[in-house]
């Protein structure tokens, strides 16, 4: 099963390609990394704009923009991955019925509060009658998104769509994340990344014509709750699935900084790039790495340096990431 | 479609019900689970009906042999119904094979208002509480309490999210990434849900009354519901009673407004006529409609104006049981797909109660007394949400 990357949208905190960017330490010493919006008039009616909430603006200004990219104006479906969804008028509107005393409080934060809301939006600005559903499976979310299209494609390769993810931080659920951390003991020793958040999207179909960045060949979720270390899990994978890791390239990893040298050798001492550096951690971060990947597919390896190995030529990516020492993902995007 | 698809086990804990037999008895008496408000804490406890489960969280817990703990009623419902319908056959399948697909709108909202709310009041609030806010943290517990590990997801498509977690889990099925699943959804009672449709003014103040002239709106309800799902092959060889398969399904978007419905239900006929197209079925061969029906004067009109035209000629029988159990949003999709079993294993369709008055737009009313129909053969399950979401399942019996 391929899909091929016709084009992409992406509203994330910074560029690799950006040298400014990689070397700003107060960027990278922040608590979050928000994303750089675009000029979101450039993608949305400003008459409808202004009743959207933000993380639907990143959604449907990126949606916009994968599909201006692969010149396609109506999608045959739309799938969109969110973990935690529409979590500020979630809040606005949990709020409004808490401090309200239950005394009728305005329903507009409670329409847009659905997780579903984003994809719903895309469809209306679209009017797109297409196959449309919203994933919200914690480390899973986009990639659920990403296998929902693989299988639809697979049983009609002529068929196009706009998958993608989304997902906000408001201050409150950054210091709900970091009361988790004290609270359970979480992550405090390791080199821990920024919060982050982001948008992308991406046009996606069965048919060869439509390349212009890679295809993505395999999709593949581990949901392991038995403790095992990383290393063994994506060890455990790639032996299984030989011809998966056989002449791969480069591996975008979304592990810890102290797994970057071995999880090179395990792929013959390629270049490992720890791509949280630049969107932060977030449930939806894959698409991010799929973005960059993407990326690189088109414009080479110039600029880019490695946490771990070295890679001199790039066709066969590798991306790997995990939430939560549970959801695994392994997706793989070239451009043979 | 190139595999079939059957459903072997079942499982609901509704406010019918708390269980497919408890759920069918009160089918069969004709009896709602509609009533006042018991569990949850609500200042609208007594303006307006709601559809809860008859079991305290504490009852919950004890059926589960769980200790009581924080957990939320999300998780609580939902372990339920995903035991009763995966049942002590789990174990005879490898793990690895096995997936668990969920929808829900709210996950575990029930626990987030107790955080905020004593945040607010100023007490001690035990921030744990919020671990279980999304949608996907019961899915992540249920798979780890039956010990699956081939596939798990979460759909979030409001009312039409377990319609999508059983057409997603169809479909993994189908293309061989799993051989079997727990397919289903959950929601519990909210303020946040309650308060929500109340602020919209879609709530009624009596028992609801779909697809009547005089309809006022719906009933709130909670519950979780879960198919047992295998290919053909995976059903055979563990020798599993086969309830029913899944013959086809189709989804689109009304791509209309965030919550209203369009007029004349593009995207529900859409729906309907690629779930038909999916099961290779033409219109005059579904026997029987479990609507969508939640008693708005929105959604009923469209959902019927549009079976009209889809059915035009030949209207099959149709009715809502959101009039036994209340909607059930997330879940709804997952217990008409249990009911929809139910009417399928028991040749009968389970009529609206609370119908008075055909609806002067439409040329047909909705079944008001019980019916046994031997020739049963497919039905179809509507499931349409907020946001436009719209699916169509189609269940027929085993030939």
């Amino acid at each position: 099963m391929n899909m091929y990357i016709s084009g992409l949208g992406n509203i994330s905190a910074g560029s690799p390609f950006d040298n400014d960017f990689q070397n700003n330490k107060a960027i990278n010493d922040s608590r979050i990394l928000h994303p750089v919006e675009p000029q979101y008039k450039d993608y949305i009616d400003p008459k409808i704009s202004r009743r959207l909430s933000r993380i639907i603006k990143m959604g449907l200004a990126s949606a916009k923009m994968a599909l201006n990219d692969a010149s396609v104006d109506i999608p045959d479906g739309i799938i969109t991955g969110t973990a935690i969804g529409c979590i500020e008028d979630t809040e606005k509107f949990l709020n409004s019925v808490i401090e309200g005393h239950e005394e009728l409080p305005s329903p507009s934060a409670f329409i847009s509060s659905t997780h579903n809301s984003i994809s719903s939006q895309i469809a209306i600005a679209l009017k797109c009658h297409g196959y449309n559903s919203t994933f919200s499976s914690r480390g899973f979310s986009f990639e659920s998104a990403l296998m929902d299209a693989m299988m639809q494609i697979d049983e009609k390769p002529g068929l196009k769509f706009l998958a993608g993810s989304v997902d906000e931080l408001t201050d409150k659920l950054a210091d709900i994340l970091e009361n988790f951390e004290i609270a359970f003991n979480l992550n405090l020793n390791k080199n821990k990344f920024p919060y982050g958040e982001g948008a992308a999207f991406f046009l996606l179909s069965g048919e060869k014509k439509n390349m212009r960045y890679g295809k993505i060949s395999s999709v593949k979720m581990i949901y392991n709750n038995s403790d095992e270390n990383i290393l063994d899990v994506i060890e455990n994978y790639y032996n299984d699935n030989k011809s998966i890791k056989d002449k791969t390239d480069l591996v975008l990893f979304g592990g810890e900084i102290d797994e970057v040298i071995p999880v090179s050798k395990i792929f013959a001492d390629c270049g490992v790039i720890l791509f949280k550096k630049y969107c932060g951690e977030y449930f939806t971060s894959t698409s991010y790495a799929l973005y960059f990947a993407c990326m690189l597919l088109k414009n080479g390896l110039k600029n880019i340096s490695f946490d771990a190995g070295n890679s001199t030529t790039v066709s066969k990516i590798v991306l790997i990431n995990k939430f939560n020492n549970k959801y695994y993902s392994f997706v793989t995007v070239e451009n043979d | 479609m190139s595999h079939r698809i059957f459903v072997t086990g079942i499982g609901i804990v509704c406010a019918a019900g708390n269980s497919a037999s408890e759920t069918l008895s009160s089918l069969a008496a004709q009896k709602s689970g509609i009533s006042g408000m018991q569990y949850l804490d609500s200042r609208l406890k007594d303006l307006f009906p709601v559809g809860e489960v008859k079991l305290s969280n504490k009852d919950l817990c004890d059926n589960l042999s769980l200790p009581i703990k924080n957990y939320s009623r999300t998780y609580l419902l939902a372990l339920a119904a995903a035991r009763e319908a995966a049942g002590e056959m789990i174990e005879n399948y490898n793990s690895s094979r096995l997936g668990i697909v969920s929808g829900s709108t709210v996950g575990g909202m029930d626990l987030s208002e107790k955080y905020f709310q004593s945040v607010y009041a100023g007490i001690d609030a035990d921030i744990s509480d919020l671990k279980q806010h999304d949608c996907g943290f019961s899915t992540e517990f249920i798979a780890d309490k039956l010990g699956i590990k081939g596939y798990l997801s979460t759909v979030s498509t409001a009312c039409s999210s377990s319609a999508n977690s059983i057409i997603h889990a169809s479909m993994l099925i189908k293309s061989g990434i799993i051989d079997a699943a727990v397919a289903g959804g959950v929601d519990s009672l909210a303020k946040f849900t309650l308060n929500g449709f109340n602020s919209l003014k879609i709530l009624d103040s009596k028992l609801c009354s779909p697809f009547d002239e005089n309809r006022n709106g719906l009933n709130l309800g909670e519950g979780a519901a879960f198919l047992f799902i295998e290919s053909e092959r995976s059903a055979s060889s563990h020798m599993n009673d086969v309830i029913c398969e899944i013959k086809g399904f189709g989804n689109s978007c009304d791509a209309f407004h965030q919550t209203a419905m369009s007029e004349e239900g593009i995207g529900p006929k859409l729906a309907m006529r690629s779930a038909l197209n999916s099961a290779l079925l033409d219109p005059s061969e579904i026997d029987y409609i479990n609507l969508h029906g939640t008693g708005t004067s929105n959604n009923d009109l469209s959902e019927g104006l549009a079976i009209e035209e889809v059915f035009s000629g030949a209207i099959p029988f149709y009715s809502s049981t959101k009039s036994y159990t209340g909607h059930t949003l997330g879940a709804a999709g997952a217990v008409e797909a249990v009911i929809s079993a139910l009417s399928l294993k028991t040749n009968t369709i389970y009529p609206n109660i609370n119908f008075a008055t055909r609806m002067k737009e439409l040329s047909t009313a909705p079944v008001s007394a019980i019916m046994k129909k031997d020739n049963l053969r497919n039905i179809m399950s509507n499931s349409f949400g907020f946001g436009g979401n719209n699916s169509s399942i189609i269940f027929s019996k085993v030939e």
